[in-house]
């Protein structure tokens, strides 16, 4: 699994490309806490060039969307194949988190939000 | 028929190297993207799993990995040596919930169940086997469409060994002798068949596996079985059948047989 950090504005957009997995989960989740902690509150994870995502990388993404409303950030995915997509609706997590087509639909959305 | 194994140790790092080869192993076979997709899933999670909770000492274990196609299917075989689960029977929750309410126990094993066509578990020995099963054709893999009975494949040392579980019967015989037909047709010698959770055999199973035994023996091949409980040992005794197969009490000694007699 490969992350990649783009700033744009006030949006951070992160992409991760390959699987998000049992041992790829842990590390992007350290990368997405660290950028939250920094004081980075608008977040974008662009799925995509992601392969797939198991139940960890979906224990990741709820522990991120916690981490982001404590800090009264907000969080965007974008990206999401087809294949990917069934997999969060396998999860019911479709519902849990702000979901745009696009990397330029994610930022623009997010850069509305209020906030710092 | 296409068949690869793949040995790793029990740490996280190992499970890419097991979806490499299966991508590799699914590509070469022309599965489609969503098969090779949706088999890689529950890989993962199958292993993650193992890599968590199976052992309970520091030690290195082995996990195997076998993929197997056969005839419609892709068969992935996971073994470990930890400690007993039983997948199959684990009632996973339906995910629900908000972001601060969510739990996510089981979230594993409800996309594995949500993604495979069927999933066929038996602990033989100090060994957990599991196998994850996806059809490759269309969407015609439909919930309801399985039967009460499981059928699972994979190939060992040139050795086909064919799990049969739950009732075998009149409504099932005929498509299991389609099966290994089929993995005659394609090639195989030598079956050797595991019982272990077979729950009843009707004189219509025995004859459909008579039939098989006598289609691998006209091919100088053979069949035999291992792993027979209590009660189907008895339903083989009243129908006077058990005369007629080869049984081995183990696994070993079943492919003790069968090496011997390509010999």
């Amino acid at each position: 699994m490969e992350i990649t950090e783009i700033q744009s504005g006030t949006v951070t957009a992160v992409a991760v490309k390959g699987r998000i997995d049992g041992a790829t989960a842990g590390p992007l989740r350290d990368r997405l806490s660290k950028l939250i902690a920094s004081g980075l509150s608008r977040l974008v994870v662009d799925f995509r060039e992601v392969a797939y995502i198991s139940s960890a990388g979906f224990r990741t993404l709820l522990i991120i969307a916690k981490q982001s409303e404590d800090a009264a950030g907000h969080l965007a995915l974008c990206g999401i194949s087809s294949e990917v997509r069934r997999l969060f609706e396998i999860a019911a997590f479709t519902d849990l988190f702000l979901i745009l087509p696009s990397r330029e639909e994610a930022i623009a959305e997010l850069a509305k939000s209020g906030g710092s | 028929m296409p068949n690869e194994e793949v040995r790793i140790v029990n740490q996280l790092a190992e499970i890419a190297k097991v979806v490499d080869a299966l991508d590799a192993f699914g590509r070469s076979n022309g599965l489609s993207e969503r098969v090779r997709h949706d088999m890689s899933v529950a890989v993962d999670e199958i292993i993650s799993n193992i890599i968590h909770h199976s052992h309970r000492d520091s030690a290195s274990h082995e996990i195997t990995v076998r993929m197997n196609l056969v005839a419609d299917e892709l068969h992935v075989q996971i073994v470990d040596d930890g400690a007993a689960f039983d997948p199959v029977s684990y009632d996973a929750p339906r995910p629900s919930g908000s972001v601060t309410e969510r739990a996510l126990g089981g979230l594993g094993l409800h996309l594995v169940k949500s993604l495979m066509d069927d999933v066929c578990y038996y602990r033989l020995g100090d060994s957990n086997h599991l196998t994850l099963i996806k059809k490759t054709t269309g969407p015609a893999s439909v919930a309801g469409g399985r039967s009460a009975l499981r059928l699972s494949v994979t190939v060992e040392d040139g050795i086909s060994i064919v799990g049969i579980s739950g009732r075998f019967d009149s409504s099932i015989a005929r498509e299991i002798k389609e099966r290994l037909t089929q993995l005659i047709g394609a090639g195989t010698k030598r079956i050797l068949l595991n019982l272990y959770g077979l729950e009843y055999i009707s004189s219509a199973g025995f004859w459909s596996l008579l039939a098989i035994s006598r289609e691998l023996e006209a091919r100088r091949g053979c069949l035999v079985l291992y792993g027979i409980g209590d009660e189907v040992k008895r339903l083989f005794d009243v129908s006077g059948f058990a005369g007629m197969f080869k049984i081995c009490p183990t696994r070993e000694l079943g492919l003790g047989v069968l090496r011997e007699s390509a010999n």
